[in-house]
């Protein structure tokens, strides 16, 4: 890879990469509030 | 050999570390892939010999070799390690090898992601393996996880969480850098409907692996807290619901089928078209179908959980949610032999390993049809009937495809061809026994034999004994496996870049073997629809 400033690809790369990763955590979280509401609520 | 245009490409050929630490630090995709299949292998024959240990127990009546607990442990550990260790594996390992060659991309797109997360699973499965040594013995409350059971397993509660865990961060990495490969890299040309449809399928595999590998990490998370920490997210006497954990396995646990055998469409999209010297039938259908496969694994989850007592409403929901799935399924298996109707059809290991699976795969499909009617379930629920349908489904559906697949790139792999003779032997025999050892299971399901259990009822003696003939057959055939790769990675009739002559796609285009690094320039898709020649070798 060569350094400087990212190429176009790169930033998209970048960009998919973390929205991909902020889902993941986002359902994590979200199904263990979903669980402990439904089974405690 | 040199590419078209690139003298620069020159400079990387052959760069490589050599030894162990070539293997440890690589992020290269096709090293990755290589040992992606290699963990799988090695997976598969441990899943494998636990399968052994289990049919030889269940060989006669009465207890003959086991304790029933590690009986218990030889079910649960045999699934964990097949599904997460050997089935998954393979995939990603397929995707890492072919998905960049595929659609013209130099590698994927998070090299060093893609080694972590190779890294991750040999210590996830360390972990998991350590189980049988420690007290309490290894987990052995079902590979589905329910409490209130698997709260009172012994020291191996722990490991088992945690190794699931490391193995669904390396899926969740694997998913997302197969994602950000087929969204970004694509070579110019490379439009989103002119992809190969294993690239197609593994693309919706990777959403369904972020959607719910979370859902089960969140699951086991709270199972830990339930152990260690006095929560009761699932423990009555505490406030909590035991069947809530069921939902929310299951959440997970019915998309988890789907991508076990997504990417085996797209395998059999890829090799019947070429066996059959015709393009594929219904190419945009297929993707469509793939993709209504996959919403609707989202909203069957309970046809796992029939006999809980869920409301009416609920029951007649997931029963006919389940029965859509026959739908886009139907269109598939219609479009694949469509593709092959008046076809000028040859019979490579591939092809045979592909047909083996249109016709066996669809009885698994039958019988999950028959599952799926709610009231004839509560029949069918815990017996062998159950056991039948999911290893149809997996046996023939996904395993048999990931032998189609390495039989259909070894040649690019390695660039020789391997002992056809020897892989038709290793077609028919798995093919035969295959049959041997599922078939009966579901005469034994019907008459009432429950699954998980060490010692059984004498009425189920004679087709217990035909099943684990057919086990011992094909657990030996299985062993041709290696011994054909190794001996094909070690020499052989030299293979050409288009390995079959019906053979069509951007990975046909590089030399056998393929190259350390390919499609350093992208590919012209103009180039290679006129015909021309897109490497020249010196
Ligand atoms: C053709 C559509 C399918 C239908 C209608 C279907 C239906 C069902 C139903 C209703 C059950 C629950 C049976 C019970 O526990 O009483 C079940 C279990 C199962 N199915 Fe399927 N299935 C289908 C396809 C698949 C596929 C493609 C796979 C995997 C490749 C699969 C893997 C499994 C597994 C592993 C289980 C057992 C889980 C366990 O309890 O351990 N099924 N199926
Ligand atoms: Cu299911």
């Amino acid at each position: 890879m060569s350094a400087g400033a990212p190429s176009e690809q790169q930033r998209r790369v970048r960009r998919t990469t973390i929205m991909l990763v902020l889902l993941a955590l986002a359902i994590y979280v979200g199904f263990i509030v979903l669980t402990v509401h439904r089974s405690h609520g | 050999m040199a590419y078209s245009a690139t003298a620069e490409s020159h400079e990387h050929h052959d760069h490589k570390p050599s030894g162990l630490w070539r293997w440890l630090s690589t992020t290269n995709h096709k090293d990755i892939g290589t040992l992606y299949l290699i963990f799988a292998g090695v997976m598969f024959f441990v899943g494998g010999s636990m399968a052994m240990v289990i049919r030889l127990e269940l060989f006669k009546p009465g207890m003959q070799f086991l304790d029933p607990a590690f009986f218990n442990s030889m079910t649960t550990v045999h699934a964990l390690a097949m599904i997460f260790g050997a089935v998954m594996p393979a995939w990603v390992g397929l995707a890492n090898w072919m998905i960049p060659l595929q659609v013209g991309a130099p590698d994927m797109a998070l090299p060093r992601m893609n080694n972590f997360s190779f890294w991750l699973l040999p210590f996830a499965f360390t972990l998991l393996l350590i189980g049988f040594f420690v007290p309490g013995g290894a987990p052995a409350g079902g590979w589905t996880l329910y409490p209130p059971l698997v709260l009172q397993g012994g020291d191996s509660f722990p490991l088992a969480i945690f190794a699931i865990h490391l193995m669904g961060a390396s899926s969740i990495m694997g998913a997302i850098n197969v994602i950000v490969t087929i969204m970004n890299m694509r070579a110019p040309g490379m439009t989103l409907l002119r992809m190969p449809l294993f690239v197609w399928t593994w693309l919706i595999t990777a959403y369904l692996l972020i959607a719910v590998m979370p859902v089960l990490a969140g699951a086991v998370t709270m199972l830990l807290t339930d152990h260690f920490f006095g929560t009761s997210f699932f423990s009555a006497s505490g406030g909590g619901d035991p069947v809530m954990f069921q939902h929310v396995f299951w959440f997970f646990g019915h998309p988890e089928v789907y991508i076990l055998i997504l990417p085996a469409f797209g395998i059999v999209s890829e090799v019947i078209p070429t066996f059959s010297r015709k393009p594929l039938f219904g190419y945009e259908a297929m993707v469509y179908a793939t993709a209504s496969i996959a919403f609707l694994s989202f909203i069957v989850w309970a046809h796992h959980m029939f006999t809980v007592g869920m409301p009416l409403a609920g029951e007649l929901f997931f029963m006919l949610s389940t029965m859509l799935i026959a739908i886009p399924t139907g269109v598939k298996v219609f479009n694949w032999s469509a593709t092959m109707w008046k076809g000028s059809l040859t019979f490579e290991p591939p092809m045979l390993f592909c047909l083996a699976f249109l016709f066996l795969f669809s009885i698994g499909g039958f019988s999950g049809l028959m599952l799926a009617i709610a009231p004839a379930d509560f029949q069918y629920q815990d017996t062998y009937f159950v056991v039948a349908h999911f290893h149809y489904v997996l046996v023939p559906g996904s395993i048999f495809t990931i032998i189609a697949a390495v039989y259909y790139w070894l040649p690019k792999w390695t660039g020789h061809m391997y002992d056809m003779t020897l892989a038709k032997w290793h077609f028919w025999l798995s093919t035969i026994f295959v049959n041997v050892l599922f078939f009966p299971q579901h005469f034994l399901g019907l008459a009432g034999m429950p699954r998980r259990i060490p010692d059984y009822a004498t009425q189920f003696a004679d087709w217990n004994m035909v099943s684990s003939i057919g086990g011992f057959g094909f657990g030996l055939s299985q062993l041709l496996f290696p011994y054909i790769v190794i001996k094909c990675i070690r020499g052989g009739e030299k293979a050409a870049a288009r390995v079959w002559e019906g053979a069509h796609g951007l990975e046909w285009e590089v030399p056998s073997p393929a190259p350390y690094h390919t499609w350093e320039t992208a590919p012209s898709l103009a180039v290679i629809h006129s015909g021309g020649e897109h490497w020249t070798e010196d």
